[in-house]
């Protein structure tokens, strides 16, 4: 397959997603509050897979049945479904293992009516890796990520942005980076929206003129930050707890920051 | 990283790129800086001024509708004037900013995108991108090529004094 380069900021949020999916035991990114939120209304474990993904989640999750209808079902997840590209998808002893990776399926009634399958990690059931619709059409889950960041660049310079990072693994306090750093230059008065990041740590480093500001930022569901890069410096906010002081709006000062 | 790992990244990354798409404009004329604003399918986008000659390329992620508007130019560097005013004051002189003062700043610093966006258009272009169903559908073969790019220019009409998109 050959590879393409695309956006900086896409192509490091690609891979900082497949590093959770591949890192298996890693320390579930996403908690209770942080879990996407996609107007599903109930869900329920695909019948076949139910004992083998509550054993491997310890219980797993309780859940109010929905009675399936057009739904696609655990018969239809026939792995010669599943696009050749998209990996390798086996069954194994009644557990579901995509590149090696052990997977579970969720049954979703959506807001619309219609049923969906999920695919995710046993401990990830509320983040999706891939979703089947009800007409058996696969999509990836990454759709539904939406970590947001707006940065403006205010300046009559051309800024620099080198962005790194990747998800926190329980390994002591150890930092575990995704990829390599990704370059991205934002032109003189340009404004860059970018809406759909997945969970996780990024580094980002900001260089213009003789400046350079650095910052680890961390990622969930619905975060939405905003970057203003002026000529004085960079003042950095995050919409959902704004901050309370006008010193802690400079990203030198910023709590935002996390070491 | 393990190596093995990332190389499994990189597979799937390459698969998600086949089903997006570049969108990409072209500023043709040979005098005029256009402000040019994209927004994308999921709501990523960008706005930035655009010389004569230039290329602005966004990358999808997702399939859908994208639009294509070519800003008023004075309103827009107002605005980003005005920001920059304000943020830097916020910068420089902390102290002076109580409590409220420092809320409506902010207020007005989250609003920047609505803002833009709301900017009088002259011109506008909207169309659809790819979507990723096309690629992973049952038994489908993904294949390899290039992303799929649609590509847009803008014009400046000289006789009626605004900006042409196709």
């Amino acid at each position: 397959m050959r590879l393409v380069r695309p956006d900086p900021l896409v192509k490091l949020a690609f891979a900082i997603g497949l590093v959770l999916l591949v890192l298996a035991a890693c320390v579930p990114v996403l908690d209770s509050q942080s879990a996407i939120e996609t107007g599903v209304a109930q869900t329920q474990q695909v019948s076949g897979l139910e004992t083998a993904a509550a054993q491997a989640q310890g219980g797993g999750q309780t859940q109010t049945p929905v009675p399936p209808t057009a739904a696609p079902t655990l018969a239809a997840i026939d792995p010669s479904t599943f696009g050749a590209d998209a990996g390798e998808l086996v069954e194994q002893n009644g557990l579901w293992y995509w590149n090696g990776t052990q997977v579970v399926f969720t049954q979703h009634a959506e807001s619309d009516g219609s049923l969906s399958v999920w695919m995710s990690l046993p401990d990830e059931t509320d983040w999706p890796l891939f979703i089947m619709s009800s007409e058996g059409v696969w999509r990836l889950g990454i759709e539904e990520w939406n970590g947001a960041i707006t940065i403006v660049n205010t300046t009559e310079l051309t800024v620099d942005l080198s962005l790194a990072g990747g998800p926190r693994v329980a390994e002591g306090e150890a930092f575990t980076g995704s990829a390599e750093a990704q370059e991205q230059q934002f032109t003189p008065y340009e404004i860059f929206n970018f809406s759909s990041l997945p969970p996780g740590d990024y580094d980002f480093t900001f260089t213009y003129g003789t400046a350079q500001y650095a910052c680890t930022l961390h990622f969930e569901q619905n975060s939405k930050y905003h970057v203003i890069i002026v000529p004085e410096g960079i003042a950095l906010l995050d919409e959902n707890s704004p901050p309370q002081t006008a010193a802690e709006v400079n990203i030198l000062n910023s709590p935002l920051c996390i070491d | 990283m393990k190596k093995y790992e990332f190389s499994l990244s990189l597979a799937v990354l390459a698969l998600a790129i086949l089903a997006c798409a570049n969108l990409t404009v072209t500023n043709k004329d040979e005098k005029e800086t256009a402000i040019v604003h994209i927004t994308l399918p999921g709501g990523d986008g960008g706005t930035r001024p655009l010389a004569p000659g230039e290329v602005y390329t966004k990358f999808a992620s997702e399939g859908g509708e994208y639009t294509v508007k070519v800003l008023p130019s004075e309103a827009y560097l107002k605005k980003l004037k005005e920001t920059e005013q304000k943020a830097s004051d916020v910068l420089k002189n902390p102290t002076a900013y109580s409590a409220s003062a420092i809320s409506d700043a902010l207020h007005a610093f989250f609003e920047i995108p609505t803002t833009i966006a709301a900017l009088a258009a002259g011109t506008a272009c909207k169309g659809e991108l790819p979507d990723l169903e096309e690629i992973l559908v049952p038994g489908g073969n993904t294949g390899e090529g290039d992303i799929p790019t649609v590509a847009l220019t803008i014009r400046f009409d000289d006789v009626n004094s605004v900006w042409t998109c196709n």
